[in-house]
């Protein structure tokens, strides 16, 4: 974070000329953008308004489709880059984001959760509501990921994120009444019915961007530290809660018009520091016109792609922004400094008194029992206790041979997903480090879509083992972009698999928008879902449970992670290359799972703290009780998923979340 | 293997049974019982069903199949997503309370599919996939392709045929001739009421709205959807000249509306979530475009389907000779 | 085991140089002290010393053996450095966390043995931390933790022991404390001792010798009246400072003079 050097106090020449080139750009966008539309009229006929003599109904494509379009990507644009800014300025992490810190999922999910309970509201009071989830979401990450440690923030809000929007996935689908459109929800676009809603909060943000304005000077002294601000004569706290308020009703504004879009608000504020500026007084407005900048050129650049004059579909500007934005935050988390090389994104737990390890081990695999039994018991045909023992009717014997092999699928992904949790937690030093953020689902994802694009006749069975391959491929590009100068940080590990993950999850929407609903299939699998299994399915998770052994076995070099950077190497342990072996195991778990019943989260979360919890660190002991936790955790998903909707099934995958979540806040409570 | 095995003899029966590859044919009874002839029907996925005697206990997992089924006398025993078929589809006979639901298309329950005991599954062929070995399991199952991809057959006459089809496996082939006459009457009576009308050869783009994330998103139907393609049996001209998708819909926003406003616009819209007479209503190209301003915007019935079978295509005939006056 | 020799070492990080080109002795059997103004590059030596950080151009030898040829853990067997301030993991009992001493000995798969056993005990023996055995980490107090710290590296049994900074953060009477334990194991336990400490006086009273760094070069080196002298303080500090020698140790002391650096009042 650089600050002005010299004794000059104004704002130096190169902050006019970076706004000034901003200006000019988003002028010449401004231009090109309202020339684009599915009616086909262009600038010439445009052009002609200003002379007044226009073909009829021009000016009503101006105000109706042109104009509102254009006025949300200013708006949205502009909020973004000043929220991101504040927000990057007030935790004094590069890597923080309207969408890294949660506010664009709190939002998100406050918007949804209205329209879920048949609220239908003006753009206004959707504001407002959006606000208020975007600010409980913040303010839950930020109190509990703390300030000073970036991993820790964003490992924080990306948790926090996955568990929002897999709430407001899960409403969707609740509410479900087409197929199509739901999968495209939640990436933003810029399209707009009028001219209003994005009219009445250009106002809002308009205010907000002068009361940051009004906040510079104290700003800039924030950029120095706490104590230091406040010897300087800085109320930080105040400036501080005030600076973030301004950065959630910012991004709350910017959601309410277009929808939570990806990477705009880290991008630019990161951009325009990067171009040299410090003070804030140049810094908020140079941030403002290049969130303008970014967003009116993603939507500029997927319509004059796929013109939609044409007759193309619209490309959501948000899918564009995640794309683009996905490859820049990896280059960023790559240069990115973790702050504390000893510390890194490590995150201690308090202590508690440990229960004996039989009781534990005991207690866990009477869990997985019993949740076995209910989901036996549980489902669309009346399976009683007896029928368990001695199955007689022939149709019981049929229905227990559907639900036998899936419930033993998900109990053995459970452990899979327990493990490399257990394994990434080690390598990360992070209770918060879910093997999901290493994208190496995400590559599964990608890996599987891609398949029945680019091959349509491929037979659905090579699907789990095309997404077992990307998997491993993520991880293997996991490791070149993060293993940088002989070492493997394992902040950038995290921050460049948050950033694997958005770019797959960005690729996956496009080939579902390109593709339609010959996807159908391949995203209900993703979805994460235990739905059909057979014992077939076992056969990925042959060779991640050998990985599993092999953990086990090298419980010590795991033990010995948790002591930093130089303390493990002084002990013997070859550190980096110890690194790579516990993760890819991590990967090869995580790889597996996901060809076995497709992205399921958090159990490689909730199951190795919980384990954590009563056996202590020590691996030898946390590895089985974890993985014993994790298949009990599944199988019971997989049983509520059953039983909740009947006969409608609920993906485990979001069972998994939905239960995930409120242990998540309460962990996160916890951590220190 | 054996399975494989098995469906390519059928095939190769039927091939030499009827002369054509065309599956399928009611197979020419060689052995098993005098009442009940084997039938069999090739899937879209290529595997072909063979059945010793028409399915009278048969599980729909698509809207499209189970419209088809109930026009040819059959209710089917299990059906996927019943609410809102009866939400969507309102053409044909109502299914509700004469059926079990068997939960969702996507992921429909394999224990209440298997309780029913059915003797062959319709399952569509976009949505199959994880759960198709299972389906097996239970009964034979027969996978078809809505969108007609690669027969060649518009999605018309795919229609037409994947109705023919069925009706083999159903042993209702008489029923299935007289609902395609059914059909093609009311595509002539339409026809014929249209020209009365003077409103031959008018050119219309028909359209499907509702609120996307935060603006109204328009499925305009393209030439290769089946609503365009019946409407221009019914001397009809769709205006719009997009890019339709496999289901022969593009998806776009109202600017593309000003494309085809010299056109009438007949739209379906729910009631819960009318976007026409909603948020549209209040836009200035909307209110500015020539059928808005000429009253030429007309909306069908919401129940509507324009992705369905022969009474669903009857529907919509009928609507759109209502809407135009005719 | 015989002296850790540094020859010719040149280290850096991202193209800046921090050691050119020096030679270092840590005697075996002594309390090596390395001191030096900040960014002087002593602890960049310490760990290069302990082949944390590998030199440019240089090499260390222990007992004339190039350390750079042995495997992480053969070279754990004989050499080990405690960091300045490692992470506390959470959860771990003192017992536990000594044990880890034990890694180089037991590997990934090798059995507990009665060596390891042995070796755990005489180091939380000799830390005196064996009533505290039983108590989590994160509950002791600064110096306690400290004890505990080293009493991970003893149980690893080297010959060699290298401590970055072992007192800061502690109070005076800590500070003491812990000095006087690495004392103790040179003159007890025979380790040879290197140790990064920022006070000259605790330096010049606890060292066998002492090792002076100014910009990445040793300016002075010996025993500790040769090296704490006014010209080699003002050398390596840029500071005037006095020199006496303590009563009761016979050791020397300094004493910055403040002349010029405090206004008089009138």
């Amino acid at each position: 974070m650089s600050t002005a050097t010299g004794g000059d106090l104004r704002v130096p020449a190169r902050s006019f000329a970076v706004i000034g080139t901003g200006l000019a750009a988003l002028a010449l966008l401004c231009v090109v953008h309202v020339g684009q539309g599915s009616s086909g009229i262009g600038l010439s006929e445009l052009a002609a308004l200003l002379t007044g003599t226009a073909a009829p109904g021009v000016s009503d494509i101006f105000m109706g489709s042109r104009l509102p379009r254009l006025l949300a990507g200013v708006v949205a644009g502009g909020a973004l880059g000043v929220s991101g800014l504040l927000i990057q300025t007030t935790t004094r992490n590069q890597a923080a984001a309207p969408d890294t810190l949660g506010v664009n999922a709190g939002a998100y999910l406050a918007v949804v959760a209205a329209s879920f309970a048949g609220l239908n509201l003006g753009a206004l009071p959707q504001g407002t509501l959006a606000f208020a989830g975007g600010l409980a979401a913040a303010l839950l990450v930020l109190a509990l990921g703390g300030r000073d440690a970036p991993g820790r923030v964003i490992l924080a809000g990306t948790a926090v994120a996955m568990a929002l929007m897999a709430t407001a996935t899960m409403l969707l689908m609740l509410d479900e009444y087409g197929t199509r459109g739901l999968f495209l929800w939640g990436s933003g676009s810029l399209v707009q019915s009028d001219v209003g809603r994005a009219g009445g909060l250009l106002v809002v943000v308009a205010a907000a961007v002068l009361a940051a304005m009004a906040l510079a000077r104290p700003l800039d002294l924030l950029a120095l530290g706490d104590d230091i601000a406040r010897s300087l004569g800085t109320a930080v706290p105040r400036v501080r809660a005030g600076a973030l308020l301004l950065a959630i009703a910012l991004a709350a504004a910017a959601v309410t018009v277009a929808g939570p879009l990806a990477f705009v608000g880290l991008i630019a504020p990161v951009s325009v520091r990067l171009l040299g500026l410090g003070r804030h007084r140049a810094l908020i407005p140079a941030a403002a016109v290049t969130g303008m900048v970014l967003l009116l050129g993603a939507d500029t650049l997927a319509r004059a792609v796929f013109d939609p004059a044409d007759g193309h579909a619209e490309l959501p500007a948000g899918i564009v922004t995640a794309l683009l934005g996905a490859p820049f935050f990896v280059v960023l988390a790559r240069r990115l400094a973790s702050g504390h090389v000893e510390r890194g994104a490590a995150v201690a737990l308090p202590g508690r008194r440990r229960v004996p390890y039989p009781v534990v081990l005991a207690l866990s695999f009477a869990a997985l029992a019993t949740a076995f039994v209910l989901g036996l018991r549980i489902g669309d045909v009346p399976v009683t206790f007896a029928d368990m023992l001695a199955p007689g009717d022939e149709l019981v014997r049929r229905v227990l041979a559907l639900r036998v092999p899936r419930l033993v699928v998900a109990a053995v992904a459970g452990a899979a997903l327990a493990a490399a949790g257990v394994a990434v937690q080690a390598v990360i030093r992070n209770p918060l480090a879910e093997p999901g953020l290493l994208g190496v689902t995400g590559g599964a994802g990608v890996a599987a879509v891609g398949l029945l694009i680019l091959v349509p006749a491929a037979p659905r069975a090579l699907l789990p083992l095309v997404a077992f391959a990307g998997a491993l491929a993520a991880l293997g590009l996991l490791v070149a972009v993060a293993y940088r100068k002989g070492s493997f940080d394992p902040v950038r590990v995290v921050l460049v698999g948050i950033g694997i993950l958005a770019g797959a999850q960005a690729l996956v929407y496009f080939a579902a928008l390109k593709a339609g609903m010959a996807l159908a299939a391949a995203l209900t699998w993703m979805s994460g879902s235990t739905y059909a299994r057979s014992s077939d399915d076992l056969a990925w998770l042959a060779l991640p449970m050998l990985a599993a052994v092999l953990l086990w076995l090298a419980a010590r070099p795991l033990d010995l992670l948790a002591l930093g950077e130089d303390l493990p190497r002084s002990l013997g342990l070859p550190l980096n290359g110890a690194r790579m072996a516990i993760l890819s195991a991590g990967a090869l778990l995580a790889g597996g799972a996901a060809a076995a019943v497709g992205s399921v989260g958090f159990v490689g979360l909730v199951a190795p703290h919980l384990a954590r919890r009563l056996v202590g660190p020590g691996h030898r002991r946390l590895l089985p009780a974890a993985m014993l936790l994790g298949a009990a955790l599944v199988v019971a998903a997989d049983s509520l998923g059953r039983w909740l909707l009947a006969p409608k099934e609920l993906p485990s995958g979001l069972i998994v979340a939905l239960v995930g979540t409120p242990y998540l806040i309460w962990l996160l409570r916890r951590s220190r | 293997m054996l399975r494989r095995v098995v469906a390519v003899l059928a095939l190769a029966m039927a091939a030499a049974a009827c002369g054509s590859t065309a599956a399928p044919t009611a197979g020419q009874a060689t052995r098993g019982a005098a009442a009940a002839k084997p039938v069999s029907i090739k899937g879209a996925d290529g595997v072909a069903v063979e059945l010793k005697a028409p399915a009278t206990k048969v599980v729909s997992l698509e809207w499209t199949y189970t419209e088809d089924l109930l026009a040819l006398g059959v209710t089917p025993v299990g059906v996927a997503d019943v609410d809102n078929y009866e939400t969507w589809v309102t053409a044909g006979e109502r299914v509700n309370g004469r059926t079990t639901d068997v939960g969702t298309r996507q992921e429909p329950s394999l224990e209440k599919i298997t309780a029913l005991a059915p003797d062959l599954i319709v399952a569509e062929k976009f949505r199959v996939g994880q759960n198709l070995d299972a389906l097996k399991q239970i009964a034979p199952v027969v996978v078809l392709d809505y969108t007609g991809e690669g027969t060649g057959r518009t999605q018309y006459a795919h229609m037409r045929q994947t109705l023919k089809d069925l009706a083999v496996v159903v042993g209702r082939q008489a029923e299935a001739d007289r609902v395609l006459a059914g059909l093609d009457a009311k595509i002539a009576e339409v026809k014929g009421r249209l020209e009365k009308a003077g409103k031959a050869g008018t050119d219309y783009t028909v359209t499907q709205g509702y609120t996307g994330e935060n603006a109204p998103v328009l499925r305009l139907l393209a030439d290769n959807s089946l609503a365009a393609q019946v409407l221009a049996e019914a001397g009809l001209k769709n205006a719009w000249k997009g890019k339709g998708d496999s289901w022969g819909m593009t998806e776009t926003d109202v600017e593309a509306l000003k494309q085809v406003d010299k056109a009438t616009l007949l739209y379906v819209a729910s009631d819960k979530d009318n976007v026409f007479t909603g948020a549209l209503a209040k836009n200035p190209i909307w209110q500015g475009l020539a059928f808005v301003k000429e009253k030429r915007a007309l909306p069908l019935d919401p129940g509507t389907w324009l992705w369905g079978g022969p009474k669903t295509t009857e529907q919509l005939l009928e609507e759109t000779a209502k809407a135009l006056g005719a | 085991m015989g002296d850790l020799v540094g020859h010719g070492l040149v280290a850096g990080y991202e193209g800046k140089r921090v050691l050119s080109g020096l030679d270092v002795r840590l005697a075996s059997g002594q309390v090596t002290v390395l001191v030096g103004a900040n960014g002087s590059g002593k602890s960049t030596l310490l760990r290069v010393l302990a082949r944390l950080h590998v030199p440019t151009e240089g090499a260390v030898l222990l007992g004339g053996h190039d350390i750079a040829r042995d495997s992480t853990r053969a070279l754990a067997r004989k050499l080990t450095f405690l960091p300045q301030s490692p992470l506390v993991p959470s959860g771990l009992t003192v017992r536990e966390l000594v044990g880890h001493g034990r890694y180089a000995h037991r590997g990934v798969l090798g059995r507990t043995t009665g060596d390891d056993l042995e070796a755990v005990r005489w180091a939380l023996a000799v830390t005196g931390l064996e009533p505290l055995a039983g108590r989590r980490v994160e509950e002791l107090s600064g110096g306690e933790r400290q004890r505990a710290w080293i009493a991970v590296v003893l149980a690893q049994k080297t010959g060699v022991l290298l401590l970055d900074e072992p007192t800061t953060f502690l109070d005076l009477r800590y500070q003491i404390e812990i000095l006087a334990l690495v004392r103790r194991l040179a003159d007890e336990h025979g380790l040879t001792v290197g140790v990064v400490l920022h006070d000259l006086n605790q330096a010049a009273a606890f060292g066998d010798r002492i090792v002076m760094l100014s910009a990445g070069r040793v300016v002075a080196s010996g025993e500790p009246h040769e090296v704490i002298t006014a010209e080699a303080v003002r050398d390596a500090f840029g500071l005037e400072v006095s020199v006496a020698t303590d009563p009761e140790t016979g050791r020397p002391t300094c004493l910055p003079s403040l002349r010029g650096h405090l206004t008089t009042k009138e």
